[in-house]
């Protein structure tokens, strides 16, 4: 007998270019702590396709609360500190992936704070994600432009 | 309808901005939020941001001084529970908000006294989302049960909860349907966690000290 299923679109927070395989580890290993084998066998999870930082995970139909609460429990993907935030949930994947944004653009960067040049990624809606080679927590990770005193895009 | 995360430790306690908290919290649906441990922030035209005084590990017998010391700001005094005698006395300071870290503070710290005396004094108790998230087993089923006990208490003395994300990173920010979710874990009841989202706002615009009678 065919199942039915549902799906969630979901986005990863930081940006990182994760791999499907060490996203299904992390949402099966919340879901088994979270509720045990026997709901975790009914809820079924499984990650259809990860497009960064968006991503569309299957789950059986009328387990999807049980998903997303599992989701929202993940607090590492292959032990880098990360979040998985439920977006919206569909009877179909064309439905999903019609609501990812189509340009999703970042660029590197280089942003000037207290006088000190850092690396960066800078992202279409204003998000600049410091790298973080060579940076001892003398300033925040995550910023704005409004934390900076000067920003230069990379060739 | 105000839906407030109560609790984000920014730079240099945690590794994000204010403003990239603003952008990252109003994007996700959030109407403000209470930052710790910083500084007036400038307004913001799209959220609001409130500071607040994170208290820990204060002696009982210093806890009015060092409530005092912030007393002509505009901050909001959270402060940090431990045992049932030490919980009591700060809510029985004048000028505490938020009880803060009630997972943390050892069994029967928080009893139906203290249910009572935060209801006469609409002070709030803040319940983190973090635990639910970064624990796992037995230190999370610890967690689930103590915040059931304080859900329960709240059912009947009616004292305000406060949610919070707790972040320090980007990583640990929740969305209210994510916090909604993650708390309907331990209380099933959506309409006393929605509520909590908002109740910062009814704990700071509360009026003048509250008389016994």
């Amino acid at each position: 007998m065919r199942e039915n299923f549902r799906y969630v679109l979901a986005r990863i927070s930081p940006d990182f270019p994760f791999e499907s395989r060490d996203l299904y580890r992390s949402i099966a290993e919340s879901v088994t702590s979270l509720y045990g084998d026997g709901i975790a066998a009914q809820i079924w999870p499984s990650v259809m396709q990860v497009s960064a930082p968006y991503a569309i995970i299957r789950c059986r139909r009328g387990m999807e609360h049980y998903l997303e609460t599992a989701l929202s429990a993940i607090a590492q993907i292959q032990g880098i500190p990360a979040a998985i935030h439920p977006q919206k949930t569909s009877g179909t994947i064309r439905t999903l992936q019609e609501k990812i944004p189509s340009c999703i653009t970042k660029r590197n960067a280089k942003v000037v704070i207290s006088g000190v040049r850092y690396d960066a990624v800078v992202s279409i809606q204003g998000r600049i994600d410091l790298k973080e080679k060579g940076i001892y927590h003398e300033i925040p990770r995550y910023i704005t432009e409004e934390d900076t005193e000067d920003l230069y895009y990379d060739e | 309808m105000h839906i407030f995360d109560g609790c984000v430790f920014p730079y240099p306690s945690g590794t994000v901005s204010i403003s990239r908290y603003a952008r990252e919290l109003l994007e996700m649906g959030f109407s403000g939020f209470v930052v710790c441990n910083t500084e007036p922030v400038r307004k913001t035209d799209n959220i609001q941001i409130w500071t607040t005084r994170y208290l820990t590990e204060v002696p009982a017998r210093l806890l009015t001084r060092e409530i005092r010391k912030y007393a002509h700001t505009n901050d909001l005094i959270y402060v940090q529970g431990g045992d049932a005698g030490y919980t009591r006395s700060v809510l029985t300071t004048p000028g505490v908000h938020v009880l803060t870290d009630v997972h943390t503070i050892p069994k029967d710290g928080f009893d139906r006294y203290c249910a009572q005396l935060a209801a006469d004094r609409e002070i709030g108790v803040e319940l983190s989302a973090r635990p639910l998230i970064e624990l796992r087993d037995v230190a999370r089923q610890k967690v689930i049960r103590r915040y059931e006990e304080i859900f329960t208490l709240q059912n009947r003395y009616e004292f305000p909860l406060v949610l919070s994300s707790h972040a320090t990173d980007i990583a640990h920010l929740k969305s209210p349907r994510e916090i909604m979710n993650l708390f309907s874990l331990i209380w099933k009841e959506k309409d006393v966690i929605r509520e909590s989202l908002g109740s910062i706002c009814r704990i700071k615009s509360r009026t003048g000290p509250v008389v016994e009678i």
